[in-house]
C-alpha cells in the first residue's frame, strides 16, 4: 500500500502533527469520536483522563501497526487493527483501574468503548497502515493532542457552568446557580455546537488574514 | 487453475492465519501480564473501600467484623482470601450497632456492587452506598452522586405484612420512606430499579439468617 502511494501524497511528520492540532482537529473539524466527547466531558478531569487514554491508545497502536504494516495481510488488516487497538485499550483500562479507581468509575464503559472510537480507526487506516513509523507517530500525537484540546475545553466549560468548579476546585462565586443541563448529555451538544461555531469563525478570520498578508 | 496459483492461495491463507495467531498470542500475553500485576492493587483498594463504605452505612460504628458464607450458606468469619459478604458494626464500647450487607446485581451498563446498612432491630435500613458501578456518566450515576437520594436510604422502613413476612421495597414517585418505598428519579429509571432490586435480593438472602443469628454473629461466635 505504502509503495503504490505517490510521493506527492506523502506528508511530512511535523506537517501531520500541526494538522491534528488545528486544521484537521478530530473534534472541532472532523467530528470524529463523538460518543465519548458528549458522554464524559461533564467535568474537566473526566475529559482529561479520557483524552489521555484515547491519545495513548492511538499513539501506541499507530506505532505498532505502522511497524507491522508490511507483515499484516491486507485481507485481514481490519481484524488485525481492531485486535491491536483492543489490546492497548484493555491495558489502559487495567492501568487506570489500578492507579485511579475513582476516575475509572467515573468513565465507566466509555473507557472500553475506545476500541470502537472512529478517530482511532480512521487514523490507523489512513496513516499508520501506509506511512513510516515516524510520520504515523507524529500524526497520532497531533491527533491525540487535538482530541485532548477539544475534549478538555469542552469538559472545562461544562464543569464551569454545570458545577461552578474547575478540576474540582470552586471558581464561580457562591451565589452562582449551576446550570443542570450542562451536566447532562444535552449540555454536551450545546457546548460542542458553541465551540465549533467559535472555532470556525476564528479559523476563517485567520485564513482571511493569511490571504491578505 | 494451475498448481502454482493453488499453492500461493494456500500459502497466503496460512500466512494470514499465522499473522493473526501471532498478534493474538502477543496481545493475550501482554494483557495477562498486566492483569496479574495490577489485580492485587485493585483488590486492595476495593477491599479498603468496601470496609469504608460499610462503616458509612452503619451509624455509630467504629469497627467491624467481616463474615462470608460457606458453600452451605452458613456465615463464618471471613479470611484474607474470602469475599466479604456481611459486616457487623460495633461502637467504641463494643456494642453491635448494625449490619451492612454486600450485594450486587446487573445495572444499566455493568454490575452494580453496593453495601446497605440494617438497624440491629432488623426493621429499617440505615444507609446505602454504591461501591462499584459503570452506569452512564451524568445519567445513571445519580445512584452515587445524588446526595439527597442516597441519604433517603437512611430512613427507609422495611415493609412487613401482617405475619411479619418481609415484603419487597418498591420504587415510587414521591415515595413514602416509612412504607418501604424508594424514590424514583426521572431519567435514571434502570439504575434506580437495579439498586432497589439488588437491595431486595440482599434482604431476602440475609434477613432470615440475621433474624436467627444476629446476636450470635455480633457475639463473635460462629454461626
Amino acid at each position: 500500500m505504502a509503495d503504490t502511494m505517490l510521493a506527492s501524497e506523502r506528508e511530512s511528520g511535523p506537517e501531520r502533527l500541526r494538522a491534528g492540532l488545528w486544521r484537521e482537529n478530530p473534534i472541532l473539524v472532523q467530528a470524529l469520536g463523538m460518543c465519548p466527547v458528549l458522554a464524559v466531558s461533564n467535568t474537566a478531569i473526566n475529559a482529561l483522563t479520557m483524552s489521555l487514554a484515547t491519545a495513548s491508545v492511538l499513539l501506541a497502536s499507530a506505532i505498532v501497526i505502522s511497524s507491522l504494516r508490511r507483515i499484516i495481510p491486507p485481507q485481514v488488516r481490519l481484524a488485525c487493527f481492531v485486535l491491536i487497538i483492543a489490546t492497548f485499550v484493555t491495558l489502559t483500562d487495567l492501568l487506570i483501574e489500578a492507579f485511579a479507581l475513582e476516575l475509572h468509575r467515573a468513565l465507566g464503559a466509555f473507557l472500553s468503548l475506545i476500541v470502537v472510537n472512529c478517530m482511532i480507526l480512521s487514523r490507523i487506516e489512513i496513516m499508520a497502515s501506509r506511512q513510516p513509523v515516524s510520520v504515523a507517530a507524529l500524526d497520532a500525537l497531533g491527533m491525540g493532542a487535538g482530541f485532548a484540546i477539544g475534549l478538555v475545553t469542552l469538559g472545562s466549560l461544562r464543569e464551569l457552568l454545570g458545577f461552578g468548579t474547575l478540576f474540582g476546585s470552586r471558581v464561580m462565586p457562591d451565589n452562582f446557580e449551576p446550570w443542570q443541563v450542562m451536566q447532562l448529555p444535552g449540555g454536551g451538544f450545546f457546548t460542542l455546537a458553541a465551540l465549533v461555531i467559535g472555532f470556525t469563525l476564528l479559523d476563517r478570520r485567520m485564513r482571511r488574514r493569511e490571504v491578505s498578508a | 487453475m494451475t498448481d502454482e496459483t493453488k499453492l500461493t492461495g494456500l500459502g497466503s491463507v496460512l500466512r494470514i492465519q499465522a499473522v493473526l495467531v501471532a498478534i493474538a498470542l502477543v496481545a493475550g500475553l501482554a494483557i495477562a501480564t498486566v492483569h496479574e500485576w495490577t489485580r492485587p492493587m485493585v483488590m486492595a483498594q476495593r477491599g479498603g473501600q468496601l470496609g469504608e463504605a460499610a462503616l458509612s452505612v452503619m451509624p455509630g460504628a467504629e469497627h467491624y467484623r467481616i463474615y462470608t458464607r460457606d458453600a452451605d450458606g452458613i456465615p463464618r468469619l471471613s479470611g484474607d482470601d474470602d469475599r466479604p459478604e456481611l459486616f457487623i458494626g460495633f461502637d467504641a464500647r463494643g456494642r453491635a450497632v448494625g449490619a451492612a450487607i454486600v450485594a450486587s446485581g446487573m445495572g444499566y451498563a455493568d454490575t452494580i456492587e453496593l453495601v446497605f446498612g440494617l438497624h440491629p432491630e432488623l426493621d429499617r435500613l440505615t444507609g446505602m452506598r454504591v461501591v462499584a458501578a459503570r452506569e452512564t456518566p451524568g445519567i445513571g450515576t445519580v445512584i452515587t452522586d445524588d446526595a439527597g437520594w442516597v441519604e433517603s436510604f437512611t430512613r427507609i422502613q422495611l415493609p412487613f405484612d401482617g405475619q411479619g413476612q418481609l415484603q419487597e421495597l418498591r420504587v415510587r414517585d414521591n415515595a413514602r420512606l416509612e412504607a418501604g418505598e424508594v424514590d424514583a428519579i426521572t431519567g435514571a429509571t434502570v439504575s434506580v430499579f437495579a439498586v432497589t432490586r439488588i437491595i431486595n435480593r440482599g434482604l431476602a438472602e440475609w434477613l432470615p439468617i440475621l433474624r436467627e443469628e444476629f446476636d450470635q454473629l455480633a457475639g463473635g461466635r460462629r454461626g
